[in-house]
């Protein structure tokens, strides 16, 4: 920052981007809300007319929707990583861009957490997998992955939700204040009273400190649950002990890129060149460097396993991925996983700002297909011959996937309007004390 | 006298399973005769004294399926019949029951059934007609031409006892002597050389269980060739007592594949390969049994037939005939090699096999002959054509038969008669042609009996009362005769009591009669009939052999019945659509199956649409290519194509009776149904042919295991006992488990539909099995092989799979639920209105064998009626599965809880086991050490499929062995 801003100033700049919008952004928010609109129908159809409308089949009994389930999830994963992880390690950078990663992840895990609503086969009843009182002493099977699936996901969804909320407090006051009328009330009874006295600032960074100290490990355990729904299975090329912080790596991977992809446009938008720089998005496009390594390694030792381990089964899901029929979209990963980030060693890509939009796209698509990858293939050729088959996904799984899209873009324009996207309080923080001029 | 025991006809073998149907038997008596229930179908509010609501009640009958005649016991249950199983006290089949035959109720409750009468209107259209109008117009039809002597003719199909009387008495009184007892697939050729062998123009008695070794020349003797399921008992009887089975063909068929051996032949070079094993074997001093001068005319009939010629090794010929020697043989022939122009050579050639190894009046037995026999031959069907063009013959009647679609050459003809007159149970290509349409019972509401072969009386009795407002055709037909009795069950007693009086029973006639309806008829002795071998002109009769077959300039054709249409009858019931062919696994079509090297240099791939010309018409299906086909060679499924044979038939591949030479073979009088010369001409388009086969090779993964015999298989690895962070599973009372013995188990598909109709699945179509969403619980699966593609020589092996009821289960523990959770008796369990449908028990099971719902099953009225009330009908949205007949374990249960005595070994049996027409599915207790399954699953041959993944399951397989090695 050039020019220290001054604390009034970076209020009316945040502030700002909570102004009554124009009208671009409501041909938006009705375009998204259309295509959520699209979806919903094409998943009561779905519910309708029987899960056969989707292209999900025997032996590929998961498809489309658990990726997208588990890319939601992996998304969701930079929130935490950047608010909470970052936080304790006193990163200074992730000041002007947690808020919107937390809203990226409390919005991803909302939408992932549609899907496993949506992929089963009696949604009316997907309150079964939750451990309610029952008269006939039923209950859910707890050894089963997809029941702590259930745990992880609900416990993130809260742990996130209120770091959230909590991380917003002292800047919904200053909304509050700033607010008349009804809006003074709203924001008011989010500020939970907030007035900024030494006492709360005490216990408020206290409390903070805490649920980031909660959340960190959520950052691991989410997705190695969500892995285990594979890892714990006997399907070749599901069954390997790498895949929790496999998973974990490439959701962090992903999460970053769905952060810059949502920063760069936000920053734009709402001119808020000040507060989100170069500076920023290069950090967050460094760390990106790391995962997309790790992801490498990764893939590389799921191969060299596979062919060390001499299992049969192992080794032709393995070959199969590389040279059979959806080779092209393990390439395409490992091209937009592992390659593309490796331009980030180039200073020129790192601050570029359409080359950055361009490689976390790149990404975005990677890691959507690197799950599509590791469920469609494995399943597709498991242990009988016979049984072997492959997938394609039809109309509903398209559009309930563009759907998950639109619904997880008109929460964050939502939010973008009715919150200030980048942390006041944090930011203050990090401009020198301001102090009376000494004569 | 030597007797004929009549217990099996075709393997003699003991019956374990009496016991258990003369328990069964006991209600068939009691109901079968009252036939005062009321008249409509309804819910019993008071029942008939013998019904137990929830209790299901037998009748035992006769299947009309094919002309076979096996016997059957129908299971009703609240006054619908809703499976059929094979009777086990039944001389022809033994208790097995084919696919085709499980599909019967599938006839009965078919939703195309006709259900009104139908008449020609003035504009020639069919319309719907009053019973009284149509019978008064078939009556008047056929009157206003009996004045002149035979002017009427009746055609069905292959009838014997009392329809055949009734014909009988019904042309009587129009005047005429014309029955033509009509049958696509009729083996004339067969019965041409046994008459020019042995004078006897009927096609014999094969005892296959007495045979060491049997050697097959083309004949589909599993599939659809004169009885299979007693065939296929028979053949495997006598491999379980180290028979040894080769194959002589052009085609690796079903029944090849079952063979030890399959020797690749040219196609047409069977009777070469026949003769070529005459000579060897009467060179190595075979043929002892026959007289000096027999013997000598022989050996110079065999003189010119070199291995050579056949195109055989040397080596290989003169160690199979060697095999022949002093030991009880058979070969036979059929299928293909037995209707091509050289057909009746073949057929000879074969004859002259059996005489030299001394099978004829041994194994091969004249005393009892099939039914068959007395079928005209398609001469007779082309003579009646002319006869109708001619106009000699003005008025034809046909019964159940449908000879438009399966002789296209007699449809032009057909067109020709002044009055056609069907009396038939569905709409066809044939009821479509005729002026009068009457819509008459199916067999599993008849009364009737059939003399399937010489002294076996098989009765027919209705297991309900019938559907739809039809009539019994033999009571119309003795109706329009002015029969003194036209009640088709008085008729059907009354030839009974000559029966009586024939068989000198002391029992009075109501107690033979009783128990001959329990039974399922009455089995008489028959006397020895030796024939003997009439030498004269065989060097002549054999020349066509000879002669170097025509250059062809296309390919030459190979029809052959298929194993789930037959000749086209069976293709309107659903499930013998879905059922996929053993060998293509291909669904609901046809298709033309080519060797590598011409689809190859034709450029044609599985599943692109090609047209096949022949000089008499072209057809467009899909190719298949198959490296058990030999090159040159273009074979073709028979009983698709069908235009008006109801929905299920119709869009269904193409009839390949297009492309047949309408002229009869005139050595035979048989059709031509192999041998034409085709042009295959690819369209540049995919056919979307259908096959549940996901991969065609095993890669070495150990499913379908075979061996070839002597060698012996590497220790069987036991489980160590490993660590589990979870207590072992106690199975208290029962383990229930399961062998699948591969050397019995020859891929023909009657568990599979067997289980359909015992578990209420629901069939899905084309485009759905298209995208892998068939609902069988159990498939057979077929791999060529062995292991990897291009591996030599091809073979193939097939298995069946089913749940393996894992005791550590991968289902089990990823349900979220407890849907999927292990019984107490070990059983994987399913329980379907819990299920919430993740799929994650699917994707889980290594097996593959749980199907989801993905759409609710349809049964469209009335085959609703068909489904069994044990079992749930499952809705949209959860997973499904084999329990092994749970429901019928727990009634076996409660029965041996009513009587105070534990379960007794063999006294549960799923429908898979049930219908197994070889008994290689065996089912039992493995806590039990002294069962029948836990001493065959320590065979030195079991295996289980995926063991190495600890899962445990309760299947174990016996490895096939394969003696193609002296």
């Amino acid at each position: 920052m050039t020019q220290p801003p001054t604390y009034t100033r970076i209020d009316t700049d945040l502030v700002r981007t909570m102004q009554p919008a124009g009208r671009a952004y409501y041909v938006v928010l009705a375009i998204l809300a259309a295509i959520v609109g699209w979806a919903g129908y094409a998943w009561s159809v779905q519910i309708r007319e029987g899960l056969g409308l989707a292209g999900i089949s025997h032996p590929v009994g998961w498809g489309v929707y658990i990726t997208t389930f588990v890319f939601w999830v992996g998304i969701a994963h930079s929130g935490t990583l950047i608010s909470a992880v970052l936080f304790l390690f006193r990163v200074r950078w992730r000041s002007s861009i947690y808020r919107t990663a937390e809203a990226v992840t409390v919005f991803a895990v909302a939408t992932a957490g549609l899907f496993p609503f949506i992929h089963l086969g009696r949604p009316w009843v997907a309150y079964w997998l939750m451990p309610y009182p029952q008269m006939g002493g039923l209950s859910p099977n707890f050894r089963s992955p997809l029941v702590w699936d259930v745990f992880a996901i609900s416990t993130y969804f809260t742990v996130s939700a209120l770091f959230f909320i909590t991380g917003m407090v002292p800047d919904l006051a200053i909304v509050r204040d700033r607010s008349v009328g009804w809006r003074e009330k709203i924001y008011g009874l989010l500020a939970q009273g907030w007035q900024g006295t030494n006492r709360q600032w005490r216990h408020y960074v206290a409390a903070y400190v805490f649920l980031a100290g909660l959340a960190t490990p959520l950052v691991i355990s989410v997705h190695s649950i969500v892995s285990w729904d594979f890892a714990m299975s006997v399907v070749p090329g599901w069954h390997t002990t790498i895949f929790p912080p496999y998973f974990v790596a490439g959701a962090i991977h992903s999460g970053l890129a769905m952060v810059i992809t949502i920063l760069i446009p936000m920053r734009r938008l709402f001119s808020l060149d000040a507060y989100i720089t170069q500076h920023h998005l290069g950090s967050m496009a460094k760390l990106m460097i790391l995962t997309g390594m790790l992801l490498g390694y990764s893939y590389a030792i799921e191969f060299f396993v596979a062919w060390y381990s001499g299992n049969p089964f192992e080794r032709e899901i393995f070959f199969w991925r590389a040279f059979g029929h959806y080779a092209w979209a393990l390439w395409l990963l490992v091209a937009c996983n592992v390659g593309a980030p490796l331009l980030f060693f180039m200073k020129r890509f790192r601050e570029s700002t359409p080359w950055l939009v361009v490689l976390s796209l790149l990404v975005n698509v990677g890691m959507f297909f690197e799950r599509f990858v590791i469920i469609v293939t494995s399943l597709a050729r498991e242990f009988d011959p016979f049984a072997w088959g492959l997938y394609v996904p039809r109309w509903p799984e398209i559009s309930i996937l563009f759907g998950s899209f639109a619904w997880f873009f008109l929460l964050i324009l939502i939010f973008a309007k009715l919150f200030p996207v980048v942390s006041m309080w944090e930011v203050k923080e990090l401009l020198p004390l301001p102090r009376r001029k000494s004569t | 006298m030597k007797r004929n025991k009549p217990e099996s006809i075709f393997s003699g073998a003991g019956r374990r399973d009496f016991l258990r149907v003369l328990g069964i038997g006991s209600a068939v008596g009691l109901t079968s005769c009252s036939r005062t229930a009321p008249d409509a179908l309804t819910t019993y509010a008071i029942p008939p004294e013998e019904m137990v609501k929830g209790h299901a009640l037998w009748f035992a009958t006769t299947c009309r399926e094919c002309p076979a005649g096996c016997g059957v016991l129908a299971r009703v249950r609240e006054g619908r019949v809703h499976k059929l199983e094979g009777n086990p006290v039944h001389p022809v089949n033994g208790g097995g029951l084919c696919a085709r035959g499980q599909a019967a109720v599938q006839g009965l409750y078919n939703p195309d059934r006709l259900r009104v009468p139908l008449m020609r209107d003035s504009k020639g259209a069919l319309q719907q007609a009053a019973w009284p109008d149509a019978l008064a117009r078939f009556k008047e039809g056929i009157a206003r031409h009996a004045a002149k002597k035979d002017a009427v003719s009746i055609l069905s199909g292959a009838t014997s006892g009392a329809m055949d009387e009734a014909v009988a008495l019904f042309l009587k009184s129009v005047n005429s002597t014309r029955h033509l007892r009509y049958e696509p697939i009729a083996y004339e050729s067969l019965r041409e050389a046994n008459r020019a062998a042995f004078g006897e123009p009927r096609l014999p008695q094969l005892r296959f269980a007495e045979a060491k070794p049997i050697y097959v020349f083309g004949a589909d003797v599993i599939e659809t060739f004169l009885s299979p399921v007693g065939f296929a008992r028979g053949i495997a009887d006598a491999r379980s007592g180290g028979a040894r089975m080769v194959n002589f063909g052009s085609r690796l068929s079903l029944t090849a594949a079952y063979a030890d051996q399959h020797v690749a032949v040219a196609p047409g070079a069977e009777g070469l390969a026949a003769m070529a094993l005459v000579r060897e074997l009467l060179a190595l001093g075979g043929g002892a049994h026959l007289t000096a001068d027999a013997r000598a005319r022989l050996k110079a009939a065999a003189e010119p037939f070199t291995p050579q010629r056949a195109g055989l090794d040397a080596s290989l010929v003169q160690e199979l005939a060697q095999e022949l020697k002093n030991r009880p043989s058979i070969a036979v022939t059929g299928g293909t090699a037995a209707c091509d122009e050289r057909a009746a050579a073949t057929a000879l050639a074969v004859n002259l096999l059996n005489l030299a190894s001394g099978a004829i009046n041994t194994t091969v037995r004249f005393d009892r002959t099939a039914a068959l026999s007395n079928a005209a031959t398609y001469a007779e069907l082309i003579a009646l054509g002319r006869a109708i063009e001619e106009g000699s013959v003005r008025a034809l009647v046909i019964l159940g038969s449908n000879p438009v679609y399966n002789a296209p050459a007699f449809a032009r003809s057909l067109a020709k008669a002044e009055f056609v007159a069907c009396l038939s149970s569905y709409p066809d290509e044939t009821t479509a042609a005729a002026h009068v349409v009457l819509p008459v019972d199916t067999p599993l509401e008849s009364w009737d009996d059939a003399e399937p072969w010489t002294g076996v009386h098989s009765l027919s009795q209705p297991a309900m009362r019938r559907l739809f407002d039809t009539r019994h055709s033999g009571e119309i037909l003795l109706e329009a005769a002015r029969a003194p009795q036209i009640n088709f069950r008085e008729f059907v007693r009354a030839r009974w009591q000559a029966l009586h009086k024939r068989a000198g029973v002391k029992d009075s006639f109501e107690s033979f009669w009783i128990a001959a309806l329990k039974r399922g008829g009455h089995w008489r002795e028959v006397g020895e009939h030796r024939v003997t071998w009439i030498a004269q002109g065989v060097e002549t009769k054999l020349k066509p052999l000879l002669e170097p077959a025509q250059a062809q300039p296309g390919l030459r054709l190979e029809t052959y019945p298929s194993l789930a249409y037959f000749d086209g009858r069976s293709a309107n019931r659903p499930w013998m659509q879905e059922l996929p062919d053993p060998i293509t696994q291909v669904v609901w079509d046809s298709w033309v199956e080519l060797s590598p090297e011409d689809a190859a240099r034709m450029g044609v791939r599985t599943g692109d649409r090609v047209r096949v010309r022949s000089a008499h018409g072209g057809i467009e299906t899909g190719a298949y290519v198959y490296p058990g086909i030999q090159k040159g060679a273009a074979a073709i499924p028979l009983g698709q194509g069908h235009t008006a044979f109801g929905r299920y038939a119709s869009g269904t591949g193409a009839n390949a009776a297009a492309l047949i030479d309408p002229a009869p073979d005139a050595a035979t009088g048989g059709v031509i149904w192999s041998g034409e010369s085709v042009e295959i001409q690819p369209l540049g388009a995919a056919h979307g042919l259908v096959t549940v086969a996901g991969h065609d090779y095993q890669e070495d993964r150990g499913i379908a295991r075979s061996r070839p015999d002597g060698e012996h298989a590497e220790s069987h690895q036991e489980h160590h006992p490993e660590l589990s962070i979870y207590p072992p599973h106690e199975h208290q009372k029962h383990r229930w488990g399961m062998v699948v013995d591969l050397n019995a188990c020859n891929g023909c598909s009657a568990c599979v539909t067997a289980c359909y109709a015992e578990n209420n699945i629901p069939i899905v179509g084309k485009t759905e099995v298209g995208r892998g969403r068939e609902m069988s619980w159990i498939r057979v699966e077929r791999f060529f092989g062995p292991g990897k593609a291009g591996s030599s020589p091809f073979q193939v092996d097939l298995t069946v799979m089913m749940c393996q009821q894992c005791d550590y289960a991968p289902c089990e523990s990823v349900c979220p639920v407890f849907a999927a959770y292990h019984t107490k008796e070990g059983l994987n369990g399913q329980i379907y209105n819990r299920c919430v449908g993740t799929r994650y028990c699917s994707n889980n099971c290594p097996y593959k064998v749980r199907r989801f719902n993905w759409y609710p099953g349809q049964f469209p009225a009335p085959l609703d009626w068909q489904l069994n009330p044990d079992v749930t009908v499952r809705s949209k949205g959860v997973m499904e599965k084999c329990t092994f007949c749970v429901q019928r374990i727990v009634q076996g249960k409660d029965r041996a809880r009513r009587e105070g005595r534990p379960v007794a070994d063999g006294e549960i049996v799923p429908a898979c086991a049930q219908s197994c027409p070889t008994r290689a599915i065996v089912f039992g207790d493995l806590k039990d050490p002294s069962s029948r399954v836990s001493r065959l699953s320590k065979d030195s041959r079991r295996y289980r499929v995926f063991e190495e993944l600890n899962t445990r399951p309760a299947v174990t397989y016996l490895e096939r062995t394969r003696r193609n090695r002296a």
